[in-house]
């Protein structure tokens, strides 16, 4: 749906006949493929509706809407990642180290302080990353596969392993705001969301770094020959996608009000790269945007909630997601052959 | 390794490409990282006299064979330029089904029959995605990552399988902790293991074909490779493997646990063969890496263990020789 509300707001210069014509074409460039699966979230919705009323009622959608949020901001530095024709495995253990960091800052010296703290130590461990594979040459897979082993042991090691608790003190109350307030009926997070996905838009499509990001994946030789700095680029995807981690394991980290080093892991990795595949983002790079990524996420956070609804097992919705990723990406290669 | 390392390795590749590949890539790769190890094994053990007794080194190598079995089927998924992300639930899974089996009275010997059946199942359901519909082979193993998963907690409803009949409990007491001829028998079984990857690797024709798919596919397709063929091969036979490292850790812990593999055990596994330098990209690396890979890592987290560093210093110490080993075979090609 933003997708479509972005198509219609985006050309608004010239005359109405224009104007229109412009909008007619930048629709008819939507690709096929993303229409069928935002069909697909559609009826899946519709289905959830009939089968249980109550998925349609405004508290459970902003409630997905809240859960759906975080994941969606690790997705979007993901996928500049995976545009890239990299990955970062290394989110779920920086969403961990960002937690635990978070918590005992703002313990010792206020909530501002302890943010502060986080957002720098999960920035900074992207931005070691980002200079391994931009300026060592380490392949995207293997440095950040070694900071997962660093930044989950970095957590672990700051607490001695144990959670930190104590955020729930009175003199923090500002601190739960951020993950469990809400302005109006909006849940906060849900904006960050938004705010997200508004600056992912205009890194992606209105800034030289965007069409770089998209160049390197596509062709990376080609890029550089046309004078693309890929160490700079590289270096700023990985920082941006430990940032967007950041981000969203200070939510969480307020949702919960405690610093856990075990509060990433390996499901929220998943579901961020999930959240991508699902899409249709191509993890060959050069293919793709933050639109997809958003429905992929969509997808997701709806469909587990609806099988919650219908009383289904965690573990057969594990299976589901499995078949989903297996099959939407199978469907897109099956269209891009007969093209 | 130096000029040859672009070069792709088609099966056009000569008979001296291939020697080089064997002999001269395997003294140079090897030797340097097998130095390091022996450096580190000698720091160790100046620093802590435990480190170098039999009882001590028996014990890692015996801890050590479950991830070995993982890493070698890893290893087949890397060479030929793919990944396996499933292996990690393919443990579970294992463990849970041959657990079950032996529940019902069937006896050991079914069971472990079931649990390799199993493993193998999901490894060829992978490789059917990979090399018939061209599934992207992260793609296809982080599906089945998630399938493998959630069936082996489906299964159990989450619970643990323990209580095994007494005549299984033997066998598998002597399996994990037992000895054959002073030696730990996991330790026998991934010594056996390692002859046969290695046999399979550089004496029969699929192990050149993995070889040669993941240095040049299209090259290898062109010279009359089945490519689907031998990337279902690859992931069965990963799934096979993952299957025996399952069977040992149940064996090892007499129950069966639909969790056992969801753990760090899948990014041991990576590392392992991520260290020893077998390449991302397909085509280079072998099998002698993957056990240098394995030992490197586990010989480090031991003499840390003796050193009394806490466990979570010593993740972060993996992950920076992961990334300094890689980093270093970089600087290598570059000739820095």
């Amino acid at each position: 749906m933003l997708n479509l509300m972005d198509i219609l707001k985006a050309p608004a210069k010239t005359g109405k006949d224009e104007e229109s014509q412009g909008l007619r074409k930048r629709v008819q460039e939507i690709p096929r493929d993303l229409i069928i699966l935002f069909v697909a979230f559609l009826v899946m919705c519709t289905v959830f509706a009939i089968l249980r009323p109550q998925f349609l009622h405004e508290r459970n959608i902003i409630n997905v809407l809240r859960q759906i949020a975080v994941v969606f901001i690790l997705a979007s530095g993901q996928t500049f990642s995976i545009l890239s024709a990299g990955i970062d495995l290394s989110q779920g253990a920086i969403v961990s180290l960002v937690s635990v960091v978070t918590a005992d800052i703002i313990i010792k010296h206020g909530v501002f302080w302890g943010m502060l703290a986080g957002l720098g130590a999960g920035t900074f461990a992207g931005l070691i990353t980002g200079l391994f594979v931009g300026v060592a040459g380490v392949q995207p897979f293997i440095a950040t596969l070694g900071m997962i082993f660093i930044a989950s042991g970095g957590g672990l090691v700051y607490t001695g392993g144990i959670a930190i608790f104590g955020l729930d003190r009175p003199e923090f109350q500002n601190f739960f705001f951020v993950g469990g307030g809400y302005l109006g009926p909006v849940p906060v997070p849900v904006i960050v969301g938004v705010i997200t996905l508004l600056v992912t838009h205009y890194l992606m499509y209105r800034t030289p770094f965007g069409r770089h990001v998209y160049a390197i994946g596509g062709n990376e030789r080609a890029a550089l020959m046309s004078g693309v700095n890929a160490r700079k680029v590289k270096i700023l995807i990985y920082t941006l996608s430990g940032l967007s981690a950041t981000v969203g394991s200070i939510l969480l980290t307020s949702r919960i009000l405690s610093g856990q080093p075990h509060l990433g892991g390996f499901s929220i990795l998943m579901e961020s790269i999930a959240s991508v595949v699902i899409g249709g983002t191509s993890l060959m790079g050069g293919e793709g945007g933050i639109y997809r990524t958003l429905l992929g996420a969509l997808i997701i956070g709806f469909l587990g909630n609806g099988l919650n609804l219908l009383g289904v097992s965690t573990f057969v919705q594990q299976i589901v997601i499995g078949l989903i990723i297996i099959v939407s990406v199978w469907a897109s290669i099956i269209r891009s052959r007969r093209a | 390794m130096g000029s040859q390392t672009n070069q792709p390795l088609g099966a056009g590749a000569t008979v001296q490409d291939s020697f080089r590949r064997r002999v001269v890539g395997f003294r140079w790769e090897n030797l340097f990282l097998f130095f390091a190890f022996l450096v580190m094994c000698g720091i160790f053990s100046a620093l802590s006299p435990a480190f170098l007794t039999v009882q001590n080194i028996l014990n890692v190598l015996r801890q050590s064979s479950v991830v070995f079995f993982l890493a070698s089927g890893q290893t087949f998924a890397l060479l030929s330029a793919g990944i396996d992300l499933s292996q990690g639930s393919i443990v579970s899974l294992v463990s849970v089904m041959s657990a079950d089996v032996m529940m019902r009275g069937f006896g050991f010997f079914p069971g472990v029959l079931a649990g390799m059946a199993i493993g193998t199942a999901c490894g060829l359901f992978t490789g059917l995605w990979v090399g018939k519909a061209r599934l992207n082979p992260f793609i296809a193993t982080l599906g089945m990552n998630y399938i493998a998963a959630g069936v082996a907690l489906l299964y159990t409803g989450g619970e643990p399988i323990s209580g095994l009949p007494s005549d299984c409990l033997s066998v598998m007491g002597w399996i994990g902790e037992g000895h054959f001829l002073g030696i730990p028998v996991p330790v026998i079984f991934a010594g056996i293991n390692l002859a046969i990857m290695y046999l399979f690797l550089n004496r029969t024709r699929l192990g050149r074909y993995i070889y040669s798919i993941g240095g040049n596919q299209e090259a290898a397709v062109v010279s009359g490779i089945n490519a689907s063929r031998v990337k279902i091969w690859v992931y069965t036979l990963s799934g096979l493997l993952s299957a025996i490292g399952g069977l040992i850790l149940t064996s090892r812990c007499i129950s069966g646990q639909p969790i056992l593999g969801g753990g760090t055990l899948l990014l041991e596994s990576l590392g392992a063969v991520v260290i020893g330098g077998t390449s991302l990209f397909g085509g280079e690396g072998g099998i002698f890496r993957t056990l240098l890979g394995v030992m490197i890592m586990s010989f480090g987290i031991n003499g840390l263990n003796l050193l009394a560093t806490s466990t979570y210093l010593q993740d972060v110490v993996v992950g920076v020789i992961i990334i300094v080993s890689v980093w270093i075979g970089i600087l290598r090609r570059k000739g820095v």
